[in-house]
Formats: C-alpha cells, sequence, structure tokens
C-alpha cells in the first residue's frame, strides 16, 4: 500500500508541475508522461487489472502524439502568452482554492470514518437508490459540495475573459 | 470503503483539479489539451477506485471494460483536438485560445 501511495504522490506532482511550471512543451510533456507512469505503476500495485493498465498506455501514447505532433508546430515549443496580471492570478488562486477545499469536504467525507458510504445501483432499485443518493441524509454535504464546484468553476472561466496584454 | 479505494479516490480527485487547473488556466491550446487529458487520466484512477471496492467478478469486469472505453475516449479525444490545434496554427499561426474564440464568418 505504501508503493502505490507514493507512486499517486509523484504522479500528482508530477502532473501538478506539468500544468503550473511547464511553459515549454517538451518539459511539460515529459512531466505529464511521468504523471501517467507513476498512475499505471500505482494501478498494478494494488492489482486494478489489465483494463487500467491499457487505459494508462493508451493516454501514454496520447501524450506522445502531442509531443510529436508538438513539435511540428511553429509556436508551440515555448508559450508565447503573457501570464497574467497579479491581481488576476491572485483571483485565480483563491477560486482554485475554494475548489480544492470543495474536493478536501468531499475526501473528508469519503474516508472510511466519514459519512459517506459506498452504494451499488442496480437494476431493480435503481431510482430508489439514486434518489437516496441525492437527497439521503448527506445531501447537505452534497450541496454544499455542488455549490463549491459550480462556484471555483464558475469564477474561473469568468476570470479567464480579458487577462493580460492584447497583441 | 477499503484503503486501496479511499486512496485511489483521493489520487483522482487530486488529477481531476490539476486538469481542471491545466483547461482553466493555460492560453495554449497545447496546454489546455494536456490538462483534458490529465481530467480523463482522473476519470480511470477514480474508475479503478471503484472496481477495487466492488466484490463480484463480474462487476469488475464491467468496471474494467468502462475503464478501457474511457482510455479509447481519450485518446480519440486528443486526436481531434490535436487536429484542430494544427487547423488552427496554419490559419491564424497561433496557438492562443482566446483568439480561437473570435467569430469567424
Amino acid at each position: 500500500m505504501g508503493g502505490s501511495a507514493t507512486c499517486l504522490l509523484v504522479a500528482f506532482v508530477a502532473a501538478l508541475l506539468s500544468v503550473v511550471l511547464g511553459r515549454h512543451l517538451t518539459r511539460s510533456l515529459f512531466a505529464a508522461v511521468c504523471a501517467v507512469v507513476a498512475v499505471g505503476a500505482a494501478l498494478l500495485s494494488v492489482g486494478a487489472g489489465f483494463a487500467a493498465l491499457a487505459a494508462t498506455t493508451l493516454l501514454g501514447l496520447a501524450l506522445a502524439t502531442i509531443q510529436l505532433f508538438g513539435w511540428m508546430l511553429v509556436d508551440a515549443d515555448r508559450d508565447p502568452l503573457e501570464p497574467p496580471d497579479a491581481a488576476t492570478w491572485i483571483a485565480r488562486g483563491l477560486a482554485f482554492g475554494m475548489l480544492a477545499g470543495g474536493f478536501g469536504l468531499l475526501l473528508s467525507a469519503l474516508s472510511p470514518s466519514g459519512v459517506i458510504e459506498p452504494v451499488s445501483l442496480d437494476s431493480r432499485g435503481g431510482a430508489a437508490a439514486l434518489g437516496a443518493l441525492f437527497f439521503g441524509t448527506w445531501r447537505d454535504l452534497a450541496a454544499i459540495s455542488g455549490l463549491a464546484l459550480g462556484a471555483g468553476l464558475l469564477a474561473a472561466l469568468m476570470l479567464l475573459r480579458d487577462d493580460g496584454r492584447e497583441h | 470503503m477499503s484503503e486501496a479505494s479511499f486512496m485511489l479516490l483521493s489520487a483522482g480527485l487530486g488529477i481531476l483539479w490539476v486538469g481542471l487547473l491545466g483547461l482553466l488556466w493555460r492560453r495554449s491550446l497545447i496546454g489546455m489539451l494536456v490538462g483534458l487529458l490529465f481530467g480523463w487520466l482522473s476519470l480511470v484512477v477514480t474508475l479503478a477506485g471503484f472496481i477495487a471496492s466492488r466484490e463480484s467478478v463480474e462487476q469488475a469486469t464491467t468496471g474494467s471494460a468502462l475503464v478501457l472505453c474511457v482510455g479509447l475516449v481519450c485518446a480519440l479525444q486528443v486526436a481531434l483536438g490535436l487536429s484542430l490545434v494544427l487547423a488552427r496554427v496554419a490559419r491564424r499561426g497561433s496557438v492562443d485560445a482566446q483568439d480561437a474564440g473570435l467569430l469567424e464568418g
């Protein structure tokens, strides 16, 4: 279990590096490949099966395709776009911090000592099980998580407009 | 919920957050494609977490088929996105997503 947790941690850090620090295409894609390989290793160690491994292999091939086609593009080797100004950066950071808070709330409820228990939606009681899922005992938590996710996404989408200097 | 399932679900949510970051923060279409790929990767990890909590072989097999479909859809979506990026670069010479949002007659 410790090995798979380490692999997943490495995958998260590599993915974060790929997105946040990867203004150079090759470095960004190298970090992304590291993340996919770490996820594949973690899935192997927890015995997730052939399909999960095949899916991660497909994702790795997709990254290789992006790298191959990225080399063919004129200005993809270095992100030529202006970084956002400080106010936009802070606002986006707050929006994504709020989103991370919503995810953290969800995870705390999903933890073994949390309030959420996995349910099985079989074909006989599907509608009733879905109703219990969304309007059951932890509907308040679901509403809070949904509001946090929606607010974070909406704020981030609105902040995408009119940032930086126009060329 | 088992410890392995919780660990995989946590990682899936974390990678989804990173994918959203890449999709919404970056203005380069290539960077957004990488963010989109992380979104699909998070779906694979989350589904693997749900599969790990299944008890019957039949449920696990169904979930594995779903994981494979997710990987295929991601590969096809990246191919489609790359073709759009190539067409965009050939037409406008830029990978700026904000520029790509302009309407053209």
